[in-house]
Order: structure tokens, then sequence, then C-alpha cells
């Protein structure tokens, strides 16, 4: 594990808040949030398998919201959705805070 | 009546000395005498309880011995043959002929299945010549080769119907193989020996090489389009060509892997697939982009909600199972029926 994995993986970290950022001010949608998060935990390489898994989790969350408001032919979500979302959101930010 | 019992005494006796000096006479017959090569190294008996119990070579010389092979057969000869293949010493190898009962007997029952599946091996490979590189591999075509079960083994007439592949990474699925096609099975051609990609007849077997070489038959089109759209084991050969070719999204189609995700949806998050029906269960189009993204096939998922746990899901009116093998995670709404999501990894409950 070189200075330069962790610069790497550092890089990935502040994408994801980037994405977290930008999803919570409406510049991507939720859609786009899922796939570039996922992306970017694919491509860490010195965090921790429970790190990666906690991460995964919550964007699970995320995930299922969004496959059955698209199942569903939702054009909005509902209020219960949007606390599942704020709630993946904010445990999201705090790993991101915290790698390991 | 005393004269016959006398006589039927005396035929018995004979007999009783004919069978204990048979194996002196029979290596009499079969060894050149005062030979001066030295004699073949002499294995330790097998599992001869009498051997066990008194050694050959100590055996009084009228000693008659009675293999018993621990899966009970009873037997004093080479390949079931008493009069060509006498066993004289247990080695059984006097009889040059008998290459099987000489195997079978100095190695056992252990050493005959273990010279089968060599054999297996050997057919194997030499069936599938082109395949040399992949020596050393072992394919897994027990069971399900001939009822297939699996999706990629959607036809049972499909003598390579690969379910999982021993290498030196341990045993993992077939997808494994997905860039040779070798997992195909019968899906790709079968009795309806047609290309997926063009919905033409494949040829003659070079065109059929080719058509798995490059790919066309490859699992991937199989995860993208499910088999209800390939399998033509019990449709018409006619209009397997039209469905194909209509529905199919062509084997040339990318897919991810896990930790490696492939991004299949349309640029505005729509699903770039469409609800379809695989194996009995009906997918979302998003579902179907997921898997083709993580490169989770069907059975992965039927796998996942036959025995993997269930729980209720986050949003009203779902249900997650989760199946820890694999580490694969399954959404389905109970409103539609379908599965809307899958993918790797455990939802935080």
């Amino acid at each position: 594990m070189s200075t330069n994995d962790k610069d790497y993986d550092q890089r990935q970290l502040e994408l994801m808040q980037l994405q977290l950022d930008q999803f919570e001010a409406g510049t991507i949608n939720l859609s786009h949030l899922i796939t570039g998060l996922n992306a970017l935990l694919a491509s860490v390489q010195t965090l921790s398998k429970d790190w990666k898994e906690a991460f995964k989790s919550e964007w699970w969350t995320l995930e299922q919201v969004h496959a059955v408001a698209l199942d569903r032919k939702k054009t909005a979500l509902s209020s219960e959705d949007d606390l599942l979302i704020k709630g993946a959101i904010s445990h999201l930010r705090t790993l991101i805070a915290s790698p390991r | 009546m005393g004269a016959h019992l006398q006589s039927g005494m005396r035929r018995l006796w004979f007999l009783a000395v004919l069978l204990c000096l048979w194996p002196f006479a029979a290596q009499a017959i079969t060894r050149t005498p005062f030979s001066l090569a030295p004699e073949p190294p002499q294995k330790p008996p097998l599992s001869s309880r009498l051997e066990r119990a008194m050694p050959r070579q100590e055996s009084p010389p009228l000693l008659v011995v009675v293999r018993v092979w621990p899966d009970g057969r009873i037997g004093l000869f080479c390949g079931g043959d008493p009069i060509d293949h006498f066993d004289s010493d247990g080695r059984c190898i006097e009889s040059g002929a008998s290459a099987v009962g000489n195997f079978y007997y100095n190695g056992g029952p252990a050493g005959y299945v273990l010279n089968g599946i060599g054999n297996a091996l050997n057919s194997y490979n030499s069936a599938v010549g082109a395949y040399t590189a992949y020596l050393g591999t072992l394919y897994n075509e027990a069971g399900a080769m001939v009822s297939p079960s699996t999706y990629v083994n959607g036809l049972s007439s499909f003598g390579n119907n690969i379910s999982t592949v021993y290498n030196d990474s341990g045993l993992v699925p077939a997808i494994s193989y997905g860039a040779t096609s070798w997992n195909v099975g019968a899906v790709w051609s079968g009795a309806a020996n047609i290309n997926l990609a063009t919905g033409q007849p494949v040829g003659n077997g070079v065109d059929q090489a080719e058509d798995i070489l490059s790919g066309i038959a490859g699992t991937a089109g199989v995860a993208a389009g499910g088999v209800s759209l390939f399998n033509w084991a019990t449709a018409p050969a006619a209009t397997a060509p039209a469905t194909a070719t209509a529905d199919a999204t062509p084997a040339s189609t990318p897919i991810g892997q896990s930790g490696s995700p492939l991004n299949v949806s349309t640029a505005d998050g729509v699903p770039s697939n469409t609800p379809s029906t695989v194996s009995g269960i009906d997918y979302s189009g998003h579902a179907l982009d997921q898997m083709q993204s993580d490169g989770i096939m069907p059975s992965a998922v039927q796998n996942t909600i036959n025995q993997g746990q269930s729980v209720v899901g986050k949003v009203a009116g779902t249900t997650v199972y989760y199946e820890p093998v694999n580490n694969i995670t399954v959404v389905t709404d109970a409103s539609s029926g379908r599965v809307v999501t899958v993918s790797y990894g455990q939802i935080r409950q």
C-alpha cells in the first residue's frame, strides 16, 4: 500500500463527496448518483473490506428506492423515499469522512 | 449307493487338488523358466483379508488365496477370466493381455475408479483438441450435463455444458469461460443450429467453431436476453430466428463483474433493457441492467430467491433476499411481482 494508492483513494473519496453534494444541490439525479458512487467504490484500493461493505450497504438503500421508483414508474419520490435517501446520504458522508 | 458316494468323494478330492495346484501350473505356463531377468518388484498385497492374516510368502504351498475386495467381490483371477488371467500370486501380471485386470487388481477398486477418471479426462481432452491450452483444468460436467437446469445449459443435447470450472483459482462459475463461449450449451445451436446474432443457420462445423470463438454464442447474450429468448428445446426451430433476433441483445454486449461494474443504463437513467421473464422469474428492465452491469446470472438470482434470507424491504411492498455465499441481494416488488434490482453486497436494515 503506497502513498500513491492512498492519495488515489483520497481523490475517490473526494469525488464521492462531490457526487453527494451535487445530488443534494439538484445538479445530478438519483440514477447518476447511484452509478457514480458504485463506480467510485469499485475503484478504491486501500480501504478495508468492512468500510466497503458498510458503504455498499448504504448504497443499497439508494438503489432500492431508485429501482422501485423505476418499476412503479414514479415521476416523483415520496416523502418516505426522501427520508430513506437522506438517511443513507448522511451515513455515506460519515463513512467518507472516516475512511479506514 | 455307497459306490456312488465313494466316486463322488473322489471327484471332489480331485477337484480340490486341481484347484490348489492350478496357480503353479499357470505360473509354469506363463513364465519363462530360469529367466535371468529380475523379478518385477513385489507390490504389497491389497485388501485381501486372508492375505492380511496370512501373508502369501509364508503360506503353505497348497493354500488357495481368496481375494475379498472392499466392494464385496471375491476373485481368484484377473479380468473375470479364470483360464487365461489366473491371478496366481495376487499381482495379476502374468497374463499380458489382461491390462484391465492388471490395473484393476493392482490398484484395487480405488485404482479402477481413478483410472476411469483419467480415461474420462483423456477422452474429453481428445474430443476438444482445440482447447488443449486448458489441459490441467478440470471441467465439471457431472449431473447437470444430462439434464441441465441452469439457464446457460438451456438444452440437454450439448455435450459440453460446463456448470463450474476448477482451476488455479479454485472452483469458479463457468461464466469465467464466457470469453471462449464454452458454456453456451445447446443454447447456441442444438437442434436449431442457429446463429443468435443473425438468426441464420450456422452451417458446417467450421462455421460453428467460428461463431463460438467469436462469442456470438457467449453467455453475455444469454445474460442480456434471457434463456427464454434462446431456449429452443421446445420451440419449433423455424420460429427461433425471428424470436431471437427481434429481442436478443447481441452476445457481444459487454457485461461487468463484481468490483468492476459496467453502466448499461442510458444517459437519462432509463433502463436499456426491457422487462423480461427468465426461467419463470419476471425481471424489470433495470434489474436486467444491473445484472448485466455486475455480471450476475439469472441462475444466481434464482438461487438467491430460493436459498437466501428474506426480509421486508425498506420500501413498502418490497422483499429483500440476500444470499451470503455469493453475496448477492435481490429486491422484488410485490406490486409488479418482478425482480426490480439485483447487485452484490447486503443492504443495511
